[in-house]
């Protein structure tokens, strides 16, 4: 279980997350939803500890998140962040020296399936076939959590259905994914919850399913309400 | 911390590289002009060999502080700060890289000076009485024991005191990415602090006996060593701290 609780980030000049308190359970696939600037991205690297918060807390499993936390989530940022000296085949060999949980025969097969060469330098990838790599090491990993930060961003349709196939096989009832993305339609398919931050708020979690049933919504329908044009929150 | 170490060292492989070759070219130049007795090559390649031997150990101490700024001012910094390891260990990666490089390419460089100093020698035998001369000189003014075990402590001091100026500046960068980040000035400020606890260590080693120049023997240049080695430690462990407990990349 994660629960983030009363955290607040504050950088100079701008508040990014204001008192975020939600929980996720294993079992689920939870969207991250809100719009460019509201907040997703620090959240998530708060989470992996790249961010400190300013106030409040992370708790894994009822635990400080940590070096203990980081062997567990997988996190995968929407920018390239890989050295640029290496290959595709060296960034495998690095997840391998330093995640416990990390399966270079998972690794290799996705980077196949992706039709990546392991020679490849990472400074000379498109922005597709970085986003595929990206995907593909972080999902080579038996995470308890994965962060996956706009992991669609800049790939076509049909590398898009790669990446979304890959990260559902990650899925398992011990496990907690979550997806930030602005393709809300393209996740209402794949994620049973969704989380919305608005203004660097938390602004509701809802089950899609309680969603679809109790108020006839889609999640598309549910962000329209939410970031629409005077939409209002009833978290 | 091996893993880590690993990496460190394949971050810097290519500034060592492009050192390592244009030693060779300098070395090649110098040992044409030794053996064909061309005065002008020869004289080329030793001073650009002991200039390259000087700039090359400081630029393995820049390019390690730039590097670290590279890590926690660029998104490939998270390649290093997302896996599960403390601050101690990573910046105890790079303290250790850093002091491991400047020290073998320091005795790279003196051990390639002895050859060629040698190599010299043989060829020229009045060189012998010009060195015999000069360590007399110097000796006779300063009241310096000029030996080997002397060169060596005092080589082994001055890149000690290197070291402590590179972990001095791994300080400041950490101190300004964790405290002033996104404030104006902020590399203004980072440098500051990096010259005043530069000055305030110089300061405090100059009012100590050893640091006098005729005092200067074996023992006084360990004990200078041993002086810089604990800001550099003391550096160490509050930099890790604050990598731990306040730094955001």
């Amino acid at each position: 279980m994660l629960e983030s609780i009363e955290v607040t980030k504050k950088f100079v000049g701008k508040t990014a997350v204001d008192s975020a308190t939600f929980t996720l359970e294993p079992g689920h696939i939870y969207a991250l939803l809100g719009p460019n600037g509201s907040g997703k991205t620090t959240w998530m690297k708060m989470v992996t500890g790249l961010i400190k918060p300013t106030s409040g807390y992370i708790m894994y499993d009822s635990k400080p998140i940590g070096i203990q936390s980081r062997k567990e989530i997988a996190y995968m940022a929407t920018e390239p962040y890989f050295y640029d000296w290496m290959t595709i085949k060296d960034v495998g060999k690095y997840y391998e020296d330093f995640f416990e949980d990390f399966s270079l025969s998972r690794f290799n097969e996705l980077i196949s399936r992706m039709e990546l060469s392991e020679k490849l330098k990472t400074k000379n990838l498109s922005s597709g076939m970085s986003a595929k790599l990206k995907v593909a090491v972080t999902m080579a990993r038996n995470a308890k959590i994965y962060l996956l930060d706009e992991p669609l961003n800049g790939i076509d349709l049909i590398a898009r259905d790669d990446v979304m196939k890959t990260m559902l096989e990650s899925a398992s009832p011990e496990n907690i994914l979550v997806i930030s993305s602005h393709l809300v339609e393209e996740l209402e398919s794949v994620v049973d919850r969704a989380i919305f931050i608005k203004d660097s708020h938390f602004a509701g979690l809802f089950d899609l399913e309680e969603l679809r049933q109790s108020e006839g919504m889609s999640i598309a329908d549910k962000y329209r309400e939410i970031f629409g044009h005077g939409g209002q929150i009833n978290a | 911390m091996l893993n880590l170490l690993k990496y460190e060292f394949r971050k810097s492989g290519g500034i060592k590289a492009i050192l390592l070759i244009i030693t060779a070219v300098f070395q090649i130049v110098f040992m044409i002009g030794l053996f064909g007795d061309f005065e002008a090559p020869m004289a080329i390649g030793a001073s650009s060999l002991m200039l390259i031997a000087w700039i090359g150990i400081g630029i393995i101490g820049i390019y390690s502080i730039l590097t670290l700024h590279k890590d926690m001012n660029t998104k490939q910094g998270y390649m290093l700060f997302m896996i599960p390891k403390d601050s101690y260990r990573i910046l105890g990666a790079k303290v250790i890289e850093c002091g491991l490089s400047i020290w073998i390419m320091g005795a790279f460089f003196g051990a390639l000076g002895l050859l060629d100093l040698s190599l010299l020698l043989k060829e020229f035998n009045e060189i012998d009485q010009i060195f015999d001369l000069l360590k007399m000189v110097i000796e006779s003014v300063s009241e310096l024991e000029l030996n080997a075990g002397f060169a060596m402590t005092l080589v082994l001091f001055i890149l000690t005191s290197w070291l402590f100026t590179v972990v001095n500046a791994y300080f400041a960068i950490v101190l300004s990415a964790s405290f002033f980040n996104g404030k104006k000035f902020n590399w203004l400020i980072s440098l500051a602090i990096f010259i005043a606890i530069s000055l305030f260590i110089s300061y405090i080693y100059n009012k100590l006996p050893i640091a006098e120049i005729s005092a200067m023997k074996v023992s006084t240049n360990l004990l200078s060593i041993g002086f810089y080695l604990i800001p550099t430690v003391l550096l160490y462990f509050i930099t890790a701290w604050i990598m731990d407990n306040k730094l955001s990349v």
